[in-house]
């Protein structure tokens, strides 16, 4: 069985259930509309946007439907990120902040951990500086403004 | 061409700036801070949320700076509203992290492994200080006081007057440094029921369990009846009402455990989890029954130690029996049961009688977990019976796989001929530890007869394997698995093991797909498996691709570590298992020495 999803654009994308289903949102769409022919329009997420995601739940089709970790330890919880996965990931920034916020429009959890993980991947190990160049931020703090928030948590820089 | 020059768009969602931040380190997220105004808006209250006042060397680190670096103490009160955990390692902290005065109006959580520092006549200011901070932090829930003197009559009496009049304390330990004494141990236990709001009291000791050990009471003593206020009679005086959880470990009682514990449920009708020490006498244990009875809720009980050894002189064998009975038919509908650190040497029908007792007393319907683990051994059939009759259990723990004792420590197997074609009712169990035992004994007996007998032993060694598969393939809902395998004979010598024929020419429970691995892919929901004390299965390269091709949630691989004289390609698994990682990075694999 197939469902046709709407982007924002208007254009129809032809899925399988079991691949829409990937999707909370859509899942529970489809729970209570029932059987039904009608298209889903999803008016938060452009075509190219979409096109990544669909092609991430086709990949992750088979999956087991994700058990929340018993552990809530943030450092007990991985940052690896599978190969596919990883790939998958490579596109340039707007585009992975679209797929983030289309996970979490759409409630796919998996694909939202990853694309925060690849998110957290680029800040790790960097210098203000280098954070600045990564994201296209301006730093707007004066110099004594910067050696105060330096001084106030350098004690913390070690832990 | 869109730019993020002002902001991440991610990051103005809470939940998934959240989801990135819990991926970084504490240094990263100084980093972060220091990126812009904004950055700093978003993650500097993340760096505050958790403070550790740790201990380096002889000065605490936060001390050090808090006098070499005030901007760490102003950074403390600026973010005082972010605030909400505090652990302090050592005493010296207390200055920097609890000035006099100060409120931390979203502080949760509080832990202090200070106590013994205080404890020593040294610095009583310290333990009034930080009781103190108790009183004043009002939205404090969840409180660890490690190491605390509880034979200070007058630090346990200012605590306990805190506990009664605090209005959002819910989670309360304390561990014991020193052995306790009654009357102060009493203050505390007058401040837990007074509470409004503690549900949860956990009293341990500091030691490892048994170090310090109960004295057996007079077995002639009449029944105890105890009230923690004196003043009013004694089943009458206030009630703990929303004291649910309790564990009362036997360590820092010492012989006046069960006055105390029998006042304490006296006390606490909305018991629900009660983790408690079995009683010594008779008398004792006809007490306990009888406060059960005040006790309607009690759902989930934990037994901690016991050891029938010390029994000897009561003369009674039937007591180790009659206690799982009496405490079985306390609650009528028990959800868990866990016999923990259990020595039943001397009675091998203890646990054959607790089995009953549960499945009796009409505990089938409604237990979810049992754990008979730290048991010296539980019968092959009794195991069946229990796996047969609990349509609920989530959990199912008979094998220690993180202990560090022997593996004789755990005999505890189901035999293969035990197995019944009709299968197990608890289709939801999660967690399963268990054993299956009974086919070296085929293929000893087939190895003195005739060859043509060989093929019948093979042929109901194929039975009993598929069997097992088929057993195990009917818990679509596992997520951890752990497998103990063929139990020995005592007179085998460890140095000549059974060594079990190679799949090519035979067949028995190895996990190996020609015995019928891919029987298990409907466990789909696999994520730990433990080998760990398992001597002979049999996982080549095939077996562990299957495992992570079929198994998507498969996380955690513990094996047994390699033993030159034991010839098997199930030792070579934990390598097939790493070359694994590069397609599943979260693979984590161990050896268990």
């Amino acid at each position: 069985m197939t469902v046709i999803l709407v982007s924002s654009d208007n254009q129809d994308f032809k899925v399988d259930k079991e691949v829409a289903e990937r999707s909370i949102l859509i899942k529970n769409m489809l729970e209570d509309v029932g059987e039904s022919d009608s298209p889903i329009p999803l008016p938060n997420v452009t075509s190219a946007v979409l096109t990544k995601v669909i092609e991430y739940c086709e990949h992750h089709r088979n999956d087991p439907v994700q058990v929340p970790e018993e552990t809530d330890d943030p450092r007990k919880r991985s940052n690896d990120i599978e190969e596919w996965d990883m790939k998958f990931m490579q596109v340039d920034q707007e585009m992975l902040f679209e797929i983030i916020l289309a996970a979490n429009y759409l409630d796919i959890k998996p694909l939202l951990d990853v694309g925060c993980k690849t998110v957290a991947n680029i800040i790790k190990g960097k210098t203000p500086e280098e954070i600045r160049k990564a994201f296209n931020i301006v730093n707007d703090f004066t110099p004594e403004e910067e050696a105060q928030i330096k001084k106030e948590n350098e004690w913390a820089e070690d832990r | 061409m869109h730019h993020f020059s002002l902001s991440v768009p991610v990051f103005d969602i809470p939940h998934l700036l959240h989801e990135v931040i819990s991926s970084l380190t504490p240094y990263d997220l100084t980093v972060c801070a220091q990126v812009s105004s904004r950055w700093n808006y978003l993650f500097e209250p993340f760096l505050w949320h958790n403070l550790n006042f740790a201990n380096h060397g002889t000065i605490t680190h936060f001390t050090t700076l808090s006098s070499s670096s005030p901007g760490a103490q102003t950074g403390l009160y600026r973010n005082q509203h972010t605030i909400r955990t505090i652990i302090i390692e050592n005493g010296w902290a207390l200055d920097a992290a609890l000035p006099e005065s100060h409120i931390y109006p979203n502080l949760t959580a509080l832990t202090f492994r200070a106590m013994d520092t205080w404890s020593k006549a040294t610095d009583k200011d310290g333990l009034v200080r930080m009781i103190r901070f108790l009183e004043r932090n009002t939205s404090l829930q969840t409180v660890r006081l490690e190491v605390f003197p509880l034979h200070n009559d007058v630090a346990c009496k200012m605590l306990g007057d805190v506990l009664k009049t605090h209005p959002s304390l819910k989670d309360l330990e304390i561990t014991g440094g020193a052995q306790a004494n009654r009357s102060s141990v009493e203050h505390i236990l007058r401040g837990v029921v007074g509470s409004c709001s503690i549900s949860v009291l956990k009293m341990v000791s500091a030691f490892h369990h048994g170090c310090v050990r109960i004295q057996s009471q007079d077995p002639s003593s009449p029944p105890l009846v105890f009230s923690l206020f004196p003043s009013s009679s004694s089943t009458q005086g206030p009630t703990a009402t929303r004291l649910k959880q309790l564990w009362f470990d036997p360590d820092i009682h010492g012989p006046e455990y069960h006055i105390l514990l029998l006042a304490l449920l006296n006390h606490s009708p909305h018991l629900e989890r009660l983790s408690f020490a079995a009683p010594k006498t008779p008398y004792q244990l006809a007490d306990l029954v009888s406060a059960f009875s005040k006790n309607p809720k009690l759902r989930h009980l934990e037994l901690i130690e016991y050891n029938t050894s010390a029994l000897n002189n009561s003369n009674n064998n039937d007591y180790p029996a009659d206690l799982i009975q009496a405490t079985t038919s306390a609650s009528s509908h028990l959800h868990s049961f866990s016999l923990r650190s259990f020595q039943t040497r001397a009675n091998s029908s203890f646990i054959d009688r607790a089995a009953h007792a549960l499945v009796h007393h009409q505990h089938s319907r409604t237990l979810e977990r049992l754990d008979f683990c730290k048991d010296d051994e539980v019968a092959s059939k009794d195991l069946q019976l229990l796996l047969m009759s609990c349509p609920n259990l989530t959990s199912f723990i008979v094998i220690d796989v993180d202990g560090h004792e022997s593996t004789t420590k755990n005999r505890s197997r189901i035999h293969i001929e035990d197995l019944a074609a009709g299968g197990w009712v608890c289709r939801g169990l999660k967690e399963l530890s268990i054993g299956f035992t009974g086919f070296s004994a085929l293929t000893s007996s087939s190895s003195s007869s005739s060859s043509s007998s060989s093929s019948d032993e093979s042929a109901t060694a194929q039975y009993y394997t598929t069997l097992i598969y088929n057993h195990l393939a009917s818990l679509p809902h596992l997520q951890t698995l752990c497998l103990a395998g063929e139990l020995l004979p005592f007179s085998v010598s460890p140095r000549d093991p059974w060594i079990p024929p190679p799949p090519s020419s035979s067949t028995y429970f190895d996990f190996s797909l020609k015995t019928g691995l891919a029987k298990l892919a409907p466990l789909k929901n696999v994520q730990t498996l433990n080998l760990s004390q398992w001597q002979h299965f049999w996982i080549g390269k095939a077996e562990a691709a299957w495992m992570v091709e079929q198994w998507k949630g498969l996380r955690y691989v513990t094996l047994p570590v390699q033993e030159p004289s034991i010839v098997s390609e199930g030792y070579k698994a934990a390598g097939h298992f790493m070359n694994l990682i590069a397609v599943r990075p979260s693979l984590i694999v161990s050896i268990k020495v």
